[in-house]
């Protein structure tokens, strides 16, 4: 009786040693696409950054236009929409930011956003004077808020400015 | 002699049971090995990917660099593509475009689109001369002339020159399967040089 039960006991045993195995190789099988599933949205990420970074990089030098072409007008007007005033509704400072679909505004010409082919869904530009009394020297932040694709991002570049008094 | 019988009666249970065994284990071995190739033709096409960021944000930081007067020159028609497939060694202004190689990637290729970008921009003006009392720090004194949606145009016409150019880096490459994939990036450039 002693051989029967020994053999009884064995029968079987490669193929539950190898369904371990195959077990065990499913689940790291399973654990590598996971990871895999999960590094592969990073590249095209990573490439709307940089597409974000680029236009935002632009979109700045067209805000330095603007302000460098008037620079009385938007220390004025943002003098006057500082102090809260509202007496001008919309504020000189808000119609130097333009109203949506202007080159500081989420430009469309021709309906095609200004990034095209890029695929900017929308972006805005805004600007900071930070004044540093004691040098007579002010810095010009020019804001910009890009999204493409489904990341936000939002750029600030700051310049110096010299200031000369009108009278 | 009744464990003899027993065994006897059994023959070749082990060697059945060991080739079902060999059989899954060569089908869980199959499976692990096409997983293995599966991730590594991923990685691969994820590092053209990477390469091809790579020499875009190489070619747009150069970009950056060239002046508006100089990029404004090359724009003989609208758009003007550099484009200079299969072949090395042309360059705009230290920004080389066509044929980039890359150790373990590839060959890539680099196109460049200049144009000019018409914009117009709207002002309220600040009127000093309608400032009665004026004075810097307050306000109150300041007077604005009614908003003009059209108070500076630069779009190429007579009088209005352009002021912005938009240029687009794009870069193409072609997968071991035949597939065509590209990246792009755009960006501007401003003539802040001009007399304001």
């Amino acid at each position: 009786m002693t051989p029967f039960r020994r053999q009884a006991r064995n029968a079987g045993m490669a193929i539950v040693i190898v369904l371990v195995f195959a077990f065990t190789l499913l689940v790291l099988g399973s654990a590598y696409l996971k990871t895999f599933s999960t590094t592969k949205p990073v590249n095209p990420k990573m490439l709307e950054r940089l597409q974000a970074d680029c236009f935002a990089q632009g979109i700045s030098q067209i805000a330095m236009l603007k302000f460098k072409r008037f620079p009385a007008d938007f220390y004025h007007a943002y003098i006057h929409h500082r102090a809260g005033l509202r007496n001008i509704l919309p504020t000189p400072l808000e119609r130097f930011y333009g109203a949506a679909n202007t080159p500081l505004q989420d430009f469309r010409p021709g309906g095609a956003s200004l990034g095209d082919p890029v695929p900017v869904a929308t972006y805005s530009t805004w600007y900071n004077m930070i004044s540093y009394h004691g040098y007579n020297r002010d810095a010009l932040e020019i804001n910009v808020a890009v999204r493409i694709g489904a990341i936000q991002q939002n750029y600030v570049f700051t310049v110096d400015a010299s200031r000369t008094r009108l009278l | 002699m009744a464990s003899i019988r027993l065994r006897s009666s059994n023959p070749g249970v082990t060697l059945l049971e060991i080739i079902c065994a060999f059989l899954i284990f060569t089908i869980a071995t199959l499976g692990a090995s096409g997983l293995i190739s599966f991730g590594h033709r991923g990685t691969q096409k994820d590092f053209r990917m990477v390469v091809a960021m790579d020499i875009l944000s190489d070619r747009m930081n150069r970009l950056m660099l060239v002046s508006y007067a100089s990029m404004s020159a090359a724009i003989t028609a609208e758009p003007t593509v550099l484009t200079n497939d299969g072949s090395a060694g042309a360059a705009f202004w230290g920004v080389p475009y066509g044929l980039a190689t890359y150790s373990r990637a590839g060959s890539f290729n680099v196109d460049l689109t200049l144009r000019h970008q018409a914009v117009t921009f709207g002002v309220q003006p600040f009127n000093i001369m309608s400032s009665v009392g004026y004075a810097s720090g307050t306000p109150t004194t300041f007077a604005f002339d009614s908003f003009e949606p059209q108070y500076y145009i630069c779009d190429g016409t007579a009088g209005r020159p352009y002021q912005v150019i938009k240029y687009i880096a794009t870069v193409k490459w072609t997968e071991p399967n035949g597939v065509a994939r590209s990246v792009q990036a755009v960006s501007f450039t401003v003539n802040l040089q001009g007399a304001f």
